[in-house]
C-alpha cells in the first residue's frame, strides 16, 4: 500500500515538476509553427487528417474544441488548427 | 483510499489556483451553441473457419453505426456522446458508449464529469473507432468480450497538455467508480453502479519528445478495491497498468507513411479464494491478467499511381494471457495481416485475414470462450475461431 501511495506521489510530484517547467520555458514551440503544420502532426497521430473543406466554421470550431480534449492538444495547437482550417474551407 | 481521493484533490486544486489568473485571458462568457453530430459505421462480408472445422462459414454482418453527439456551448464547455446501434444475437442492441461535459479551466487543465472513455493507454480512448482501427476486429484483450483494462466509467477527470522542450507532455488523472471483481475472479469495467464505496483513481501521462509530434510514448495505471461492500472481497484491491507507444512517420526514401502503434495492458487482483467447479471447494490462483498488441502499417501515399497511393498495408500481431490456474485461463495469440484501401480520407474498404493459436493445456477453457470472431457477437455455439477471411468497409463523418 505504502509502496504504490509513494509511487503514486511520485508520478504526480514528477508530472507536476514537468507541467510547471512547460509552462515556463517552453510556450514559444507549438507557437513557432504554422497551422497546417499543427494541422498535419497532430490529426495524423491517430487517423488521416481532413482535408479543411470538409467542414464549414461552425463544425471546425466544436469538432477542434472535441479534438483538444480527446486528443490532448495544447490551447496554441488548437487554435492555430482552428484557424488554418476555417481560412483553408472557402 | 481516502488518502489518494485527497491527493487528487489538493493537485488539482494546486494546478487550478496556479493558473487560474491565466483563465481570465480566455473568454468567460457563454458564446455561440453549437450542435453537430459525428462518427461513425462499418459493415462487411466475413469468412470463418473454426477449430476443428474444415468448412468456412460466411455471412454479412451488421457492423455497427456510432452516432457522437457534440454540443458545444461556450468556448470553455463541450458535451459528448456516443451511442452505438449494433447487432447481438440476432437483435438490435442500442448501447452509450460515453457520455460526458468537458469544461476548459484554464490553457492547462481540462475537468471531465460524466462517463467517459478513461485514458488507459491509447487504444480504447483514440484508435477504435472503425474508420481509425487499421484492422476489422480490436487486438486480443482490447476489444467489448475479453478485456484487459477499463474503456470508460464513471466519474471526474482533469486532464491537459503542455509544450515540453521540442516535444509535448500530456497528463491526465481521473476518480471513477472503477472494476467490480466477480466471484469467479473476473473483473468487470463500465458499471453504471459502484459496487463498493471505494473509488479508484488513475492516470495517464504521455511524453512526446521529437518536435514533429510523431513518437509518443505513455504510461497509464489505475488503482481500487474492487470487492462488493460486506463481501468476502469487501478488501480486495485492483491495480491495473498499460504502456503505449506510438509512431509515425514518412519514409521519403520508399515515398511511404509508416504508422507503428503498440500497447501492454496490466491487470493485478490481490490473491484470494474464489468458489471451484464443484459445490464447496474453494481455489486460490494468482489473478493476473495481461494482453498486449503491436501493429505496424505502410502506406505509399506519395508515390504517382493513384490506386498504389491509397493502398495500406497492415500487420499486428496480439496475445491475451489469462490466469493459467483459474477455470476461465487461457492463452492465445493472433496474428492480422491488411490491405486497405482508402476511398477518401475518411472512407475505407479492409481486407483482413486473421488466424488465432490456442495454447495447450486451455481446452476447458476454450470451450468456454466466446467465437471472438467479431465485436458485438457473443458465443452461444462454444465454437473456437481458427482463421477468418474479412472484407469491411468503414466510414468517418
Amino acid at each position: 500500500m505504502k509502496r504504490i501511495l509513494f509511487s503514486g506521489l511520485g508520478i504526480l510530484f514528477i508530472g507536476g515538476t514537468m507541467l510547471l517547467y512547460g509552462c515556463a520555458s517552453t510556450q514559444s514551440v507549438a507557437m513557432e509553427k504554422t497551422g497546417v503544420q499543427l494541422w498535419g502532426e497532430n490529426c495524423s497521430r491517430c487517423h488521416n487528417a481532413p482535408p479543411p473543406a470538409a467542414f464549414g466554421d461552425a463544425e471546425w470550431e466544436a469538432i477542434t474544441h472535441h479534438m483538444r480534449v480527446r486528443a490532448n492538444l495544447t490551447e496554441e495547437e488548437v487554435q492555430k488548427i482552428k484557424e488554418f482550417l476555417m481560412a483553408s474551407n472557402g | 483510499m481516502r488518502l489518494y481521493t485527497f491527493c487528487i484533490f489538493v493537485w488539482g486544486l494546486l494546478l487550478g489556483g496556479t493558473t487560474v489568473l491565466q483563465a481570465q485571458r480566455l473568454d468567460p462568457t457563454p458564446g455561440q451553441s453549437i450542435f453537430t453530430v459525428r462518427g461513425y459505421g462499418h459493415s462487411g462480408l466475413e469468412f470463418r473457419q473454426m477449430e476443428g472445422e474444415n468448412r468456412w462459414k460466411n455471412s454479412f454482418v451488421g457492423g455497427s453505426f456510432n452516432p457522437i453527439f457534440l454540443w458545444r456551448q461556450s468556448d470553455r464547455l463541450i458535451f459528448e456522446a456516443e451511442l452505438e446501434f449494433g447487432f447481438e444475437e440476432n437483435r438490435l442492441e442500442v448501447g452509450l458508449e460515453y457520455a460526458d461535459v468537458a469544461y476548459t479551466l484554464n490553457r492547462y487543465l481540462i475537468a471531465r464529469f460524466g462517463e467517459f472513455l478513461l485514458p488507459f493507454g491509447k487504444f480504447t480512448s483514440n484508435f477504435h473507432p472503425a474508420w481509425i482501427n487499421r484492422l476489422s476486429t480490436a487486438p486480443l484483450g482490447f476489444g467489448h468480450h475479453d478485456p484487459v483494462g477499463p474503456a470508460t466509467d464513471f466519474g471526474f477527470e482533469l486532464r491537459g497538455a503542455t509544450p515540453v522542450g521540442v516535444g509535448k507532455f500530456t497528463y491526465a488523472l481521473y476518480v471513477v467508480n472503477g472494476p467490480a471483481l466477480q466471484e469467479d475472479g473476473r473483473l468487470v469495467y463500465g458499471l453504471i453502479e459502484d459496487n463498493n464505496t471505494n473509488k479508484a483513481v488513475g492516470g495517464r501521462i504521455s511524453w512526446l519528445p521529437l518536435s514533429d509530434l510523431s513518437l509518443e510514448v505513455g504510461l497509464s495505471a489505475q488503482y481500487g478495491k474492487v470487492g462488493a461492500s460486506e463481501s468476502a472481497y469487501e478488501h480486495i484491491t485492483a491495480r491495473l497498468y498499460a504502456v503505449d507507444l506510438t509512431f509515425r512517420r514518412n519514409l521519403i526514401p520508399l515515398n511511404s507513411m509508416l504508422d507503428i502503434r503498440g500497447q501492454y495492458n496490466r491487470a493485478e487482483v490481490d490473491r484470494t479464494s474464489y468458489p471451484g467447479p464443484t459445490p464447496g471447494e474453494m481455489i486460490s490462483f494468482d489473478n493476473t491478467s495481461q494482453a498486449y498488441y503491436i501493429q505496424g502499417s505502410l502506406r505509399p501515399a506519395y508515390v504517382e499511381n493513384p490506386l498504389l497511393k491509397n493502398l495500406e498495408f497492415v500487420s499486428r500481431y496480439s496475445k491475451l494471457m489469462l490466469p493459467e490456474e483459474a477455470p476461465w485461463g487461457e492463452e492465445r495469440s493472433e496474428v492480422a495481416l491488411g490491405i486497405n484501401y482508402w476511398i477518401d480520407w475518411r472512407t475505407v474498404v479492409k481486407f483482413s485475414y486473421l488466424t488465432m493459436d490456442i495454447a495447450e493445456g486451455h481446452e476447458e477453457a476454450e470451450q468456454a470462450l466466446p467465437k471472438r470472431f467479431n465485436e458485438g457477437e457473443e458465443d452461444e455455439e462454444a465454437e473456437v475461431l481458427k482463421q477468418a477471411f474479412m472484407i469491411h468497409i468503414a466510414i468517418g463523418f
